[in-house]
């Protein structure tokens, strides 16, 4: 078999609008799981968004965590049981809003466990909410005439931010909106994933996805919305490695 | 030719594959599935390479590409591996 659904994830219908790029990151998690042959060791935490019920997709254990924790509860875990990999997805509004303070201090510390961040500049489960990741004059439900530069500020760059910590072992913003990015998605999560085995220390990915319904596009539409203005914003790339110097 | 399969049940009409395949060969259908989604649909089964570009941007894994010849040759050295080793366990009962 050339191309075929990765053994870490269940044979089932995920609840994700069409288009979205959730799934293409639940596929590319699956996939370098089962690469690196650590399915049985695993232990995923899910986040309060639209990756809600991510335990109904993986095929390894998940904890569901209050919104904003997955870091908190994700050190508890990796403490008691170093031998077991523990990975957080969170969304812009778990990570970014709601849980910053978490996510700020476990990477100040350097907890050994990695971060899958999905930045989709919307509160997508709540619909459609200004989230901190917003771009400025993107329209939502709360920013109307779309987001002011003055009133609301600029969007919050997680990546930029984390940048200067010293707990941090390796932080990459990658898409998930053409087939390129999503292999580009893939190594990076990869890497993030070795990185915890090795002990390296924190390891955050943000993957740069589609949010058609709650951005009111067509998946194409969404598609061109992630390639030409997020991407102007949010540039791609690798903020820090610690392997290079 | 690559052995191409879209499961119509899972696809949720985003067209994301149709963007993305190289050769144009993928359409959406005229007939809609039990969600009531149009689904992606092969053109010319003949004209596919295989290259699996679809199903990197399919959020819901809906497209599997199965390569005949590596399959092939794997299944025959598999079967001629089992056999040799069940008849080895035999001889050592």
């Amino acid at each position: 078999m050339k191309f075929k659904k990765p053994e870490s994830l269940y044979d089932r219908n995920t609840h994700y609008c069409p288009g979205c790029g959730h799934g293409i990151v639940h596929r590319i998690i699956g996939e370098v799981i089962d690469e690196l042959g650590i399915r049985e060791e695993t232990i995923g935490t899910a986040p309060v968004g639209c990756a809600v019920l991510l335990y109904d997709y993986f095929n390894f254990d998940v904890i569901e965590c209050a919104h904003g924790r997955p870091p908190a509860v994700a050190t508890a875990m990796k403490r008691i049981h170093p031998d077991k990999i523990v990975f957080t997805y969170q969304g812009d509004g778990d990570l970014a809003a709601i849980g910053t303070a978490e996510m700020i201090h476990a990477a100040n510390r350097g907890e050994n466990f990695t971060t899958i961040f999905v930045n989709n500049a919307i509160y997508g489960m709540t619909g459609g909410q200004m989230a901190p990741t917003t771009l400025v004059g993107q329209r939502t439900t709360t920013t109307q005439k779309g987001r002011d530069l003055i009133k609301q500020g600029p969007p919050l760059k997680v990546c930029e931010l984390l940048s200067s910590l010293d707990g941090v072992a390796y932080l990459e913003r990658v898409a998930v909106s053409t087939a390129k990015d999503s292999m580009k998605a893939k190594k990076a999560i990869k890497k993030a994933f070795q990185n915890q085995i090795d002990g390296k220390g924190y390891s955050l990915v943000e993957v740069l996805s589609m949010c058609p319904t709650d951005w009111k596009l067509s998946p194409a539409q969404a598609v061109g919305f992630v390639n030409d203005e997020m991407k102007k914003v949010f540039k791609p790339g690798v903020y820090k490695d610690t392997d290079v110097k | 030719m690559a052995k191409i399969k879209i499961d119509s049940e899972k696809c949720k009409g985003c067209c994301l594959c149709v963007a993305e395949c190289p050769r144009g060969n993928i359409r959406m259908s005229e007939i809609f599935n039990n969600s009531g989604h149009s689904f992606a649909e092969i053109i010319d089964i003949e004209n596919c390479t295989g290259c699996a570009l679809c199903c990197q941007m399919c959020p819901d894994m809906a497209i599997q590409i199965e390569d005949e010849k590596k399959t092939g040759k794997i299944a025959i050295k598999e079967s001629s591996q089992r056999k040799s080793s069940k008849e080895l366990m035999k001889k050592l009962e």
